[in-house]
């Protein structure tokens, strides 16, 4: 079921090695939806208001592309997911300016509950 | 060929808590044509304050090594596992379809120095698993040591690429030989000291910090020009 953007949630784009942020939906001019489809944990996200130059860019490293969903409400510790991305998971529609990222396995973690 | 890259090359890094130095392209530090050599993507020559660390983060698909030269690191990941490791020791991860984890240093007093490398894996959307492994670090002297491999070496830390870390250390005078196969890659990392390699008609010298990548030199010779503690990747 597809789950609209809400307050105090963003979306993140990240090369993992060089931490090169491509999006970050808190700050950035764009929307996206998150479709969590599949028993096996599989995701697919959609970012509406990527340029076709950035798109190109997260294409490039598309094999090394770190895939966020923070939930962060005031007054209580953070919920991050991270999705795992394939080989051949990123696509975009230049006529709708929409990057498509189809994920794997999601892993949810609290930043919080471990040493930092 | 031999191509030296300097320690002065080397982009250096003082946040306070991490010191060091990132020998390929790395979080803020980006020159497109230093992004890989091979399959290996990093090389850290990282020194963290007592007490300081990574926190939380994920890793996918690819295979991280942490030598620790002194001090110890403590690592925790999502998969369960925890550990403190200290000189003889080494880390791996292979990250796989992902994995979250913390490193840092344990120690109220005392800094914690490693190398942390990363290489692309042979094969990608593996389990992700992690290991620690533990050498005899007598076993440095005069000798080219396995510390992790992916070539089934017996007793040496397994990892998921066609590639050996071997650690050494050389008196001066001493000489080590090293034979690389055909289209295979060697690098070179001086811990310590100062390091002269001879191979493919060139010769150079190495000291502390310096690398090098080597290609097409059949027949490498490694020879100290004072104690040298260094580490020779070999990689496909």
């Amino acid at each position: 079921m597809a789950e609209p953007q809400q307050d105090h949630e963003r979306i993140l784009v990240k090369h993992a090695v060089t931490g090169r942020m491509f999006v970050n939906s808190g700050t950035d001019d764009v929307t996206y939806e998150l479709e969590r489809s599949g028993e096996d944990g599989s995701c697919v996200l959609s970012i509406r208001g990527i340029a076709p130059w950035l798109a190109e860019d997260i294409r490039g490293v598309q094999r090394e592309l770190n895939v966020f969903h923070f939930e962060e409400p005031p007054g209580v510790p953070p919920i991050k997911h991270w999705f795992y991305v394939g080989e051949h998971d990123v696509s975009y529609e230049e006529a709708t300016s929409t990057l498509t990222i189809r994920t794997g396995a999601e892993i949810t973690y609290k930043p919080d509950e471990y040493w930092a | 060929m031999i191509q030296v890259y300097p320690a002065s090359s080397r982009f250096e890094y003082d946040k306070g808590w991490l010191k060091g130095g990132h020998s390929f392209s790395f979080a803020e530090y980006y020159d497109p044509e230093n992004v890989k050599f091979g399959p290996m993507r990093v090389c850290n020559d990282d020194v963290i304050a007592p007490g300081k660390g990574f926190g939380a983060h994920p890793h996918s698909d690819m295979e991280i090594i942490s030598i620790i030269l002194s001090g110890r690191l403590r690592h925790e990941d999502s998969l369960g596992n925890v550990a403190v490791t200290g000189f003889g020791g080494v880390q791996r991860m292979s990250a796989g379809t992902g994995v979250i984890h913390t490193e840092h240093n344990p120690s109220e007093h005392e800094d914690v120095h490693i190398l942390q490398l990363w290489f692309e894996p042979a094969e990608r959307g593996k389990q992700p698993s992690y290991a620690t492994g533990e050498f005899d670090t007598a076993a440095l002297d005069g000798a080219l040591l396995p510390v992790a491999s992916g070539q089934g070496l017996e007793g040496v830390t397994d990892m998921g690429q066609d590639m050996t870390i071997y650690l050494s250390r050389l008196e001066a005078g001493q000489q080590i030989d090293f034979k690389q196969a055909v289209g295979r890659r060697v690098f070179l990392f001086v811990i310590e000291g100062e390091l002269a390699v001879s191979g493919a008609g060139e010769n150079v010298v190495l000291g502390r910090r310096d690398t090098a990548r080597i290609t097409e030199a059949p027949e490498l010779a490694l020879t100290a020009s004072s104690p040298v503690f260094y580490m020779l990747v070999d990689l496909p």
